[in-house]
């Protein structure tokens, strides 16, 4: 699947998530020049980005940060204690 | 700008293979190894091919290079865009560089382990003095790598705590 995210690196969070099947590829395209002609236009600094995974889910684990607050992505990536006599 | 591609790795032995595979299959491929001179803490290698005419960027990267990448973007996002590229608020900057050198050691020692572990297994028919120096070294690898891990966590718990102070002292 092709996404299109509008983030707001200011308020750390997404504005706007659309997603296309592979096979509207110049439509994903197309869906974020016009996304970042209107943004210019209105004068909003937000991040625009056209990303590509197999599912959402795998989105949000390759790119957490914008689905994740900045304490959740560091303390879920303390790793867990290991459990004894598992070695 | 050139479209880029993850590249994720569980260890920095998978990504040392991986490099090696992509250079094989790509004989012209322009490597960026950004390991050794970290760019203001990002590392990770960056192997720049040519598909069909046009150049993507592959960016092989440790889960662990890779988180750091996910830390440094979401504290720009918040404390500015300058932290990645050298500016912005000092002790940020300093924690994350500190972070990024953790990584960095803890990934030199698990580059050792996999080292002794083929040296190992390569070396099946040695006699049993040696192995048993092997194996030591192997243990001793594994407990450095588990506690330059640790080092990696109390930075992170530390950087969680100053974060909480921060948002604290802001309210």
């Amino acid at each position: 699947m092709i996404f299109l995210i509008e983030y707001s690196r200011s308020l750390g969070r997404i504005v706007t998530f659309r997603d296309f099947d592979p096979s509207r590829r110049d439509a994903a395209h197309r869906a974020r020049l016009d996304l970042e002609l209107d943004l210019n236009r209105k004068d909003v600094d937000h991040e625009v980005v056209l990303l590509e995974a197999p599912t959402k889910a795998d989105l949000q684990r390759t790119h957490r940060r914008y689905f994740e607050d900045l304490e959740s992505l560091l303390t879920s990536d303390i790793s867990k204690p290991r459990p004894s006599g598992t070695e | 700008m050139w479209p880029a591609a993850l590249v994720e790795v569980s260890s920095s032995f998978q990504q040392k293979e991986r490099v090696h595979a992509l250079r094989r299959l790509f004989t012209r491929a322009k490597v960026i190894d950004r390991r050794e001179n970290p760019s203001n803490g990002y590392r990770a290698v960056h192997v720049v091919v040519t598909v069909l005419e046009s150049a993507v960027e592959l960016q092989v990267r440790t889960a662990l290079q890779h988180r750091w990448a996910e830390w440094s973007e979401k504290f720009a996002d918040e404390f500015g865009q300058d932290l990645k590229y050298g500016g912005g608020p000092e002790v940020w900057r300093n924690e994350l560089l500190a972070s990024s050198d953790g990584i960095a050691k803890y990934e030199a020692c698990e580059m050792l382990y996999a080292d002794i572990a083929a040296d190992l297994k390569a070396f099946r028919s040695m006699g049993p003095a040696e192995f048993d120096d092997l194996k030591q070294q192997l243990v001793a690898r594994d407990e450095k790598m588990i506690s330059t891990r640790d080092s990696v966590d109390q930075r992170l718990q530390r950087l969680v705590s100053r974060l909480e102070l921060y948002r604290r002292d802001k309210q």
